[in-house]
C-alpha cells in the first residue's frame, strides 16, 4: 500500500504535459545540457562559478576551494545534440596546492589529486519531462615519499526531471558500481616493495533522492531535496546517516 | 490500487505508438558482471555479452544472449582463472517513451563456470559446474538513426545466487526495411 502511494504520488508529481522547457528553469548539473557562451551561474555554496565559453562548453571552479589553495577547474562539453539524445562529457582535476611544498623534499607532506570523468545522457521522455543517465568516475591518487595510494569508484546516476513555469522537480536514483583501491608501498619495513589492489562492489550503497528546484525573481534558485542512502556515508559529504540532502542556493 | 495500477499500466501500453520494428537487431552489451560469491559478496568483473532479438508483434521480441567474463586470481607462481559464460533466451516487452523505448525481459538461462588452476603456467586442475536458471532485465534504449543505444541491468538467478550485470551497448538492424 505505502509503495503504491509513492508510486502514484512520483506519477502525479512527474506526469508530462505539453508545455515545453523554458531555458531559466533547466537543471544544467542534471542534464547534457550546457550554459551559453558568455551565460555565467553562481552558487552560494563553496561559491561555485560557472561560466558558458563556446557552444556546448562551459568551464567551472568552486572559488571557495580556490581561496582555500583547493585548485579545481572543471570543463564540460556536449558532444551530441539530438531530438532523440543529448550527451555530454566533462572532467575535472581538484589539486590541493599546498602540497607542493612537500613534493620532491621528502618531508612527508603528501601530492594530492582528484579526477572526476563524468558522462551524461539526456533523453526527451515528454515536452517538459526529462531522463537523465550518467555515469561517473573518480580518482584520488595520494603520494607521499616512495608510497602511494589510489582509490577509483564508477557510479551510475538516473535522473528524471519535470519541467515546469517556477521551477522544476527531480528524482534521482544513485547506483554506487565499484570501488577499487590500490597501494604501493616502497621497502616495507624495510624489506621488499608491497603493492595490491582490491576491487569491491559498492551496489549496498545505492540511494534515491526527490527534490524541487524553485527560481525566485528572475535569475535566482533555490534548491531543495532530500532522499535516502542504504549505507551512511561520509558524515556532510555523502550523507548524514541514511539521509541524503541536497540544499542549494545559485543565481543564473 | 492495485486495479487502478494495472490498468493504467495496461492503458499506456496499448496507446503507446509501435515503432517501425526490424526483422533482426544484432549488437553486443559491455558492462560490469557482478558475480555472486558465497557470503552474499560480489567480484565484479568486465563482462561482454553479445545478443539478437527479433519481433514477434508490437511490443513484444525475443532475444538471445551470451554473456562472457573471465576472473583472473593468483600470481605466477599459483595462478587461478575462471570464465563465465551464460546463454539465456528471453521474450521482451517494449514500452515506446517518445524517443525512448523502456524494455523489461524474463526467460531461461545457463550458467556455466569453469575453474583452472595453473602452476607455473600449466594447467593442474580445472572443474565445471553447470547451473540452470531465470534471467531477467530491465534496459532504455534509444534508436540514433539505424543505430540504437542501450543501458540497463540484467540478472541471473538460481539457487543459492544472484548475479547482476550492468551494461552498455549498441545493436543495428541486420535486414528487412524500416
Amino acid at each position: 500500500m505505502r509503495c503504491a502511494l509513492v508510486l502514484a504520488l512520483l506519477l502525479a508529481i512527474f506526469s508530462p504535459s505539453a508545455r515545453a522547457v523554458e531555458e531559466r528553469v533547466r537543471l544544467y548539473d542534471l542534464s547534457a545540457d550546457t550554459l551559453a557562451p558568455g551565460q555565467t551561474d553562481l552558487g552560494l555554496f563553496w561559491g561555485r562559478y560557472t561560466r558558458g565559453i563556446v557552444p556546448n562548453l562551459q568551464l567551472h571552479t568552486h572559488i571557495g576551494g580556490d581561496a582555500l589553495t583547493l585548485l579545481n577547474v572543471f570543463a564540460k562539453y556536449r558532444f551530441l545534440d539530438r531530438p532523440e539524445l543529448r550527451a555530454s562529457i566533462e572532467a575535472g582535476l581538484i589539486w590541493p596546492a599546498i602540497s607542493l611544498l612537500g613534493a620532491g623534499n621528502g618531508n612527508g607532506v603528501p601530492l594530492l589529486l582528484w579526477v572526476p570523468l563524468e558522462l551524461r545522457t539526456s533523453i526527451p521522455v515528454g515536452d517538459d519531462l526529462e531522463l537523465s543517465v550518467a555515469w561517473i568516475y573518480r580518482a584520488v591518487v595520494t603520494s607521499i615519499s616512495d608510497s602511494s595510494f589510489g582509490q577509483s569508484s564508477l557510479r551510475q546516476e538516473v535522473s528524471l526531471l519535470r519541467y515546469d513555469k517556477t521551477g522544476a522537480w527531480f528524482f534521482t536514483g544513485r547506483f554506487p558500481l565499484l570501488v577499487r583501491s590500490q597501494t604501493s608501498l616502497k621497502s616495507f619495513l624495510g624489506k621488499s616493495d608491497v603493492s595490491g589492489v582490491l576491487t569491491l562492489d559498492d551496489l549496498s550503497s545505492w540511494g534515491a533522492l526527490v527534490g524541487r528546484d524553485f527560481t525566485f525573481g528572475t535569475t535566482g534558485h533555490i534548491r531543495l531535496g532530500a532522499g535516502y542512502r542504504n549505507t551512511p556515508g561520509i558524515l556532510f559529504y555523502e550523507s548524514i546517516g541514511h539521509v541524503l540532502v541536497n540544499v542549494d542556493l545559485y543565481w543564473r | 490500487m492495485r486495479r487502478l495500477a494495472l490498468l493504467l499500466l495496461a492503458a499506456l501500453l496499448l496507446a503507446a505508438p509501435a515503432r517501425a520494428e526490424l526483422p533482426l537487431q544484432v549488437g553486443g552489451d559491455l558492462g560490469l558482471f557482478y558475480r555472486d560469491e558465497a557470503g552474499g559478496n560480489r567480484t565484479v568483473l568486465f563482462g561482454f555479452a553479445p545478443r539478437a532479438s527479433i519481433a514477434l508483434r508490437p511490443h513484444l521480441r525475443l532475444a538471445a544472449g551470451y554473456l562472457f567474463a573471465l576472473a583472473p586470481a593468483g600470481d605466477a607462481i599459483a595462478a587461478e582463472r575462471v570464465q563465465h559464460h551464460r546463454l539465456d533466451v528471453r521474450a521482451e516487452l517494449e514500452w515506446p517513451v517518445r524517443a525512448a523505448t523502456v524494455v523489461v525481459g524474463a526467460g531461461p538461462a545457463l550458467a556455466l563456470t569453469h575453474a583452472t588452476l595453473f602452476d607455473h603456467d600449466t594447467a593442474m586442475i580445472s572443474s565445471t559446474t553447470l547451473r540452470p536458471g531465470l534471467a531477467g532485465g530491465l534496459a532504455l534504449e534509444v534508436d540514433l538513426g539505424k543505430l540504437r543505444l542501450r543501458t540497463g541491468v540484467d540478472t541471473f538467478a538460481t539457487r543459492g545466487r544472484a548475479d547482476v550485470f550492468v551494461l552498455l551497448g549498441a545493436s543495428v538492424p541486420l535486414g528487412g526495411a524500416r
